[in-house]
């Protein structure tokens, strides 16, 4: 069952516009968003939460238009971004006290659970906090009123690799249940390597590429060839990208291509090699 | 249970975690009927997508390998004397489809091929590693 | 969702509310002439130009309609705030004024000082009445121009005015209930602009 789901979302501007994006994101699964800077990543989350006004499309959250969802409906839903979003005069207890005052259902026992979990400091302003505890105090505040989608705006882009490490370990528990979801768009992408289930690719406005972990670990693959073979135009061919010496192929059906390429030298596609595919290879 | 993955191996996570069940579960290190994690745990727990742990079990399962009740979690089957012979019996052939592919490419001839086969053998009975002089021949 | 707004401003703004008792003691005891208490009014007002100045800088808004996706209740909220401000600013000024007149032994009544407390919400309500939607058009940065014009405008031209209307004789209740009504309707119309143009913006 789709969690989130959105159909033909549009948003325009002048230099730039966001077309075609149909994502879904199923229940109990973590999905990953990826694109370069610029690609429409935080733009999608945008639509979403409501900060950008769409030009089109639909979003649906459980089934249901975004638009007409009740106030309960909608505090389900929760976005964490790579900056705490509060007055910087706050202290840390002071977020708490916020959220529990906006949301009937705040649980202040796993607001000071995470609180020590993440090791954040209650009596501290947030502007003496480093970034990265900003982002935890960001992500503590978006757990503790029991949402059942959590939708991560590079949340985790500035924070160090163990405390990266340690959020992997809440996220895949908030998940575990098999009802909740998350949307996580991030550029780390050895941290969505791990616990994606899904990934969708965006490049220039436009969701690209929609791919299960399945069929990435199974399915697809890097081909290097040489610059004259003249396999960049098979069809299992999505992107390639010609270098000095050779040429860099990106395939989506990897057994389909080597049953008449068998020699073919191929290492496995993850997620940051496509996304240098889709961003900077040629498509045919 | 032990099990680890490699994200950098060509081989495809799930099909990493099914085979090391199903090794363990052929050699007796998990016996009949003894429980297996839930998929959501197992995946947090080896920190991989849960979709892989899904599919490895789902093969596990119509392998044979593994029954999953709903509501129940997932188990090792009671697998038949048979059904461990043929297993056993479908790796060793897999093995051999392999050697004989590398013995061709390298133009190997069968007879060769066989004298291997029977040292290793040998050695294995002995249990002991008796050097390079006679395993490194042709290989 | 109001209430956790107000929670939001109360704390962003508490010493700025501090400093707004030691502005009137100060006023109080340094000026003399009625209509200082103005000065309290105005401030009050711009308390909540300081709210939505922190609003911005803090990224707020991005919390605010994610979480609760009510841009209503963001907008109306700072009215709300305005007019609590308003009030309790209004009271200062009328103590103020009070105990300014028992210092200094100037004659004046109870309407007088009503008038002049009064004149402080007209002109409080129309600075935040214009500067509000202002704000959130434009950002405050580019609004602050206008914020200080706004202020500034308005307190000139009554003053300039004070001779020209104490002339006019108009009736003192008359003139309380003009100014009332127009606080009240400068700053409905204002609410209305302002929810249109938040409802419809990119933040």
């Amino acid at each position: 069952m789709n969690i989130l789901e959105t159909k033909n979302l549009e948003k325009v501007y002048d230099a730039f516009s966001l077309r075609d994006i149909n994502l879904e994101v199923r229940k109990g699964e973590i999905t990953a968003l990826v694109g370069e800077n610029g690609a429409g990543k935080s733009t999608t989350i945008g639509c979403l939460s409501g900060i950008k006004k769409k030009s089109g499309g639909k979003i649906l959250f459980k089934g249901k238009d975004m638009d007409s969802l009740s106030r309960e409906e909608r505090s389900e839903i929760a976005f964490a971004y790579d900056e705490i979003s509060f007055p910087l005069e706050f202290t840390v207890s002071q977020v708490g006290k916020y959220g529990s005052i906006l949301y009937s259902n705040w649980d202040e026992g796993k607001w000071l659970n995470l609180l020590t979990k993440l090791s954040l400091p209650k009596d501290r302003k947030l502007k003496e906090l480093s970034k990265g505890m900003k982002a935890k105090t960001e992500i503590a505040y978006s757990l503790s009123h029991d949402p059942s989608l959590l939708i991560l705006d590079e949340t985790t882009s500035s924070l160090d690799p163990v405390v990266r490490d340690e959020l992997m370990d809440l996220f895949q528990s908030f998940v575990e249940d098999g009802e909740k979801a998350i949307l996580f768009s991030s550029h780390i992408t050895s941290d969505l390597e791990k616990i994606a289930d899904r990934i969708i690719f965006i490049h220039k406005g436009r969701l690209i590429l929609s791919i299960d972990r399945n069929d990435l670990d199974e399915k697809w693959a890097l081909v290097h060839a040489e610059k004259d073979s003249g396999w960049e135009k098979e069809k299992e061919v999505e992107h390639f990208r010609v270098r000095p010496y050779s040429m860099d192929l990106l395939v989506s059906d990897i057994s389909s291509f080597l049953s008449r390429h068998p020699e073919a030298q191929r290492e496995k596609a993850d997620i940051e090699t496509i996304l240098l595919m889709v961003a900077r290879g040629e498509e045919e | 249970m032990t099990l680890f993955v490699s994200p950098s191996s060509d081989t495809p996570i799930y099909e990493q975690i099914e085979n090391q069940i199903k090794t363990q579960i052929l050699s007796g290190l998990l016996p009949p009927l003894s429980p297996l994690p839930s998929m959501r745990t197992l995946a947090k727990d080896l920190r991989v997508s849960v979709i892989t742990v899904q599919k490895a079990y789902e093969n596990l399962t119509r392998d044979g390998f593994i029954t999953t009740g709903v509501g129940r979690g997932s188990f090792v089957a009671t697998v038949t004397k048979e059904f461990l012979r043929d297993e056993n019996l479908r790796r060793a052939r897999e093995a051999a489809e392999t050697l004989v592919k590398i013995a061709r490419e390298g133009g190997v001839e069968k007879e060769k091929v066989l004298e291997i086969i029977e040292k290793c053998f040998m050695e294995d009975k002995d249990n002991e590693y008796s050097g390079d002089q006679e395993s490194g021949e042709g290989l | 969702m109001t209430k956790a707004l107000f929670y939001k401003d109360i704390v962003a703004i508490k010493k700025y509310a501090a400093m707004m008792l030691l502005l009137g003691v100060v006023c109080t005891l340094l000026l003399r002439s009625s209509g200082s208490s103005l000065i309290i009014m105005v401030y009050a007002s711009s308390l909540l130009m300081t709210t939505l100045a922190i609003d911005e800088r803090d990224f707020f808004y991005r919390r605010a309609v994610s979480d609760k996706g009510n841009r209503k209740a963001i907008v109306v909220e700072k009215y709300i705030l305005l007019l609590i401000l308003l009030i309790v600013s209004g009271v200062m000024a009328l103590i103020m004024e009070m105990v300014l007149s028992r210092l200094y032994g100037t004659e004046t009544n109870g309407l007088v000082i009503a008038t002049t407390v009064l004149t402080g919400l007209a002109l409080s309500s129309f600075a935040g009445g214009v500067t509000i939607p202002m704000t959130l058009k434009f950002g405050a940065e580019k609004a602050r121009i206008l914020i200080v014009v706004c202020y500034l405008a308005p307190a000139i031209a009554v003053i300039w005015a004070q001779e020209k209307l104490s002339a006019i004789k108009l009736s003192v209740p008359l003139l309380m209930v003009m100014l009332i009504v127009f606080s009240v309707s400068v700053l409905t119309v204002s609410a209305f602009v302002s929810i249109r143009i938040f409802q419809s913006k990119d933040l």
